[in-house]
């Protein structure tokens, strides 16, 4: 049996109709394929941003707004850990590295970011080029940072934000330092790419506070003079093992600081989020379904069209099973074409929105279709042939003499 | 040789129903049709002649009465089994031809092919192509609308042919062919009677035909008018 060749026939004559079809079960696979893809990358890029900040300290307050700050850098005031609690976390030995983060002024749009020369070994892995900072007027840039080894700049201040405790009084010209580019980092993914790290201490001298060593010490990094330490937004701890993560957690958890890991809020966040995802997924299922309805519709429509079709069909001794798969063969055709084309959309929108959220966070959001997509797309396909099969059994229905007449 | 089977009517009511009125179309009582007969049909218009083609293929359930071929009465199986059955026991040129418009003329004439379970055997194709070229249909042509009333009529009577079935029904075959095509027609149908045995039943108003076929079956208005054979007649 082959009812191939009535399917074809009758597809080209209706070929912008089946064309339409395609394009309406292709867009709305591929939206809801792009909101689930982009979802999980989100994820993904977000989680993985927070890699390598294994323990964060700060002020007590929200924890959220620390992650943002001090991981994703969006601007935001966030409280500073009091200057007794800093010099202790700083000189804490159960950590590897334990890094201040103190936000500074810009360049060229890129925030400039006082901390340990070690930290930021620890972030890149290694630097791309050039070498780690080993001077309070050198800087280590971004993956993404538009200057050039050993180009020099002046940070200018003023972009988006204040700091609480900012003991200088804002003002909109660029700081009276010249500043030497002297490394660049690897790619990390994170926002990290966009900003330029700086001692600490550099930080500190612009905002007019003691710079962790005695007046006059040129060295930079640990260890600091804990007289000479003033508050930062946060410090980030990478602890020698796990044990040492959840004592020093303990330790930090104190009425002048709080300390958290990142991947734990992160994990809430996630949880929080998981209530809309589930709706999205939902609201994704319910359209696609909604559009292989309505698809269904415009088929029944066509085929009553083809009443005569089917009659004469009939009249020449097709059996029900030929019948059927002329009607059911036209929508598995549309619904997997559909489901190619939806799924080519939906990598293309899920490509391009990563790429725009890519380029307005600096996390990297690796959309890419997994196992979920092909399951939302194959429960389409799926749903397309079962509630198919009731116009196919119907066009077997049709009064054949009635028909042929008509 | 294929036998054709004997067909016997009784009592055969079929009535169409309008949206208020019923037709009552059809009422024969009693037919019996021998094996090899070519039987013409014949009446005016609206007398039922198309209806009672309908009902010898099984395409339309009467309202009282059986149609039985080789005493088997059509209604007695299941849809199934009677597509099964008119797929290969009954070939059907339909009186406006119905084609399949989005099918080129060759694949009008395969299409009950493409109902088998087993496809289209090279042997079918050249069969396909040879009855298209013996009725004189140019076989080059793309589309059904691009031939003439005649040339599909001839496609229909190919499609009727193509499994050769032991029973023909054809309505009013001739109707829009010349004269040498109706006579090619008509010695077609002459030869699957006499040469080869089967039973081909014709409705036809074409005095060409009539004349050629001993066997005529009148209605009127449902009604069987008059029946009468060569050897009445003589
Ligand atoms: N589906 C139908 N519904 C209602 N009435 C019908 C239907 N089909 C046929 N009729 C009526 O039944 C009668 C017989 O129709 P039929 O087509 O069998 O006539 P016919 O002898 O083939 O006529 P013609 O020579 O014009 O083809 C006609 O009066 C016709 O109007
Ligand atoms: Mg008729």
């Amino acid at each position: 049996m082959n009812p191939l060749p009535m399917i074809i026939a009758t597809i080209r004559r209706h070929l912008g109709s089946y064309a339409l079809f395609v394009a309406l079960v292709g867009i709305a696979t591929g939206i809801g394929v792009a909101i689930t893809a982009q979802e999980a990358a989100l994820r993904k890029g977000s989680a993985r941003a927070a890699d390598k900040f294994d323990l964060v300290v700060a002020a007590p307050g929200s924890q959220t707004d620390v992650v943002m700050a001090a991981i994703y850098l969006r601007p935001g005031t966030t409280p500073l850990l009091e200057p007794a609690m800093t010099a202790q976390a700083l000189a804490e030995p159960r950590a590897k590295i334990s890094a201040p983060l103190g936000f500074g002024d810009s360049v060229k749009g890129s925030r400039i970011i006082g901390t340990l020369a070690t930290f930021v070994e620890h972030l890149s892995g290694g630097l791309q080029q050039g070498r780690l900072f080993t001077a309070e007027n050198e800087a280590v840039i971004g993956a993404a940072v538009t200057l050039a080894l050993g180009e020099k700049f002046r940070p200018s201040h003023g972009i988006e934000e204040e700091h609480d405790g900012d003991a200088e009084d804002a003002h909109d010209h660029e700081h009276a330092v010249d500043m030497v580019v002297v490394g660049r980092m690897k790619p990390t993914g994170t926002p990290w790419d966009n900003a330029v790290a700086v001692p600490i201490e550099q930080v500190w001298r612009v905002h007019g506070l003691p710079t962790g060593h005695a007046p006059g010490d040129k060295r930079i990094g640990a260890p600091f003079d804990p007289a000479q330490v003033p508050g930062v937004p946060a410090i980030v701890m990478q602890p020698e093992n796990i044990s040492a993560a959840y004592g020093l957690r303990n330790v930090y958890r104190t009425n002048a600081s709080m300390a958290f890991f990142p991947a734990e809020v992160l994990v809430k966040l996630y949880d929080i989020m998981s209530d809309v995802r589930t709706l999205m997924a939902w609201l994704a299922v319910a359209t696609q379904g909604l559009v292989v309805l309505s698809m269904l519709a415009g088929v029944v429509a066509i085929l009553s069209l083809h009443r005569k079709q089917f009659a004469i069909l009939r009249a020449l001794g097709a059996p029900r099973l030929y019948i059927f798969l002329c009607v059911w063969g036209q929508v598995v055709a549309i619904c997997v074409l559909g489901a190619v084309l939806g799924l080519a959309i939906g990598a293309g929108a899920a490509t391009l929105v990563s790429y725009l959220l890519t380029a307005s966070t600096g996390i990297a959001i690796p959309a890419r279709i997994g196992e979920d997509e092909l399951w939302l797309v194959g429960g389409m396909v799926l749903f397309g042939l079962g509630a198919a099969t009731i116009p196919a059994m119907l066009a077997y229905r049709y009064p054949v003499i009635e028909s042929l007449r008509s | 040789m294929v036998r054709a089977p004997a067909l016997s009517v009784r009592n055969l009511r079929v009535v169409y129903s309008d949206r208020n009125a019923q037709v009552t179309a059809l009422s024969v009582d009693a037919l019996d049709v021998a094996p090899g007969t070519l039987l013409a049909v014949t009446g005016p218009s609206g007398s039922g002649k198309s209806t009672f083609l309908y009902a010898l293929a099984g395409l339309l359930r009467p309202k009282s009465g059986t149609v039985a071929w080789d005493g088997r009465d059509l209604l007695a199986g299941s849809e199934s089994e009677r597509d099964r059955w008119r797929r290969h026991t009954i070939g059907f040129v339909f009186q406006d031809f119905h084609l399949l418009p989005e099918l080129t003329p060759l694949a009008n004439v395969l299409l009950p092919a493409s109902f088998e379970s087993v496809s289209a055997k090279a042997s079918l194709k050249d069969r396909a192509a040879g009855l298209l070229e013996r009725f004189g249909v140019p076989s080059k042509r793309k589309s059904i609308a691009d031939l003439s009333r005649g040339e599909q009529q001839r496609v229909a009577l190919a499609r009727a042919l193509l499994f050769d079935p032991p029973v023909l029904l054809a309505d009013e075959p001739t109707a829009s062919l010349d004269a040498s095509a109706g006579e090619m027609v008509a010695q077609t149908l002459e030869d699957l009677a006499q040469r080869e045995a089967r039973t081909v039943i014709a409705v036809t108003h074409d005095p060409m035909l009539i004349e050629r076929i001993t066997t005529r079956f009148q209605l009127e208005r449902g009604q069987v008018r008059q029946t009468e054979s060569a050897k009445a007649l003589a």
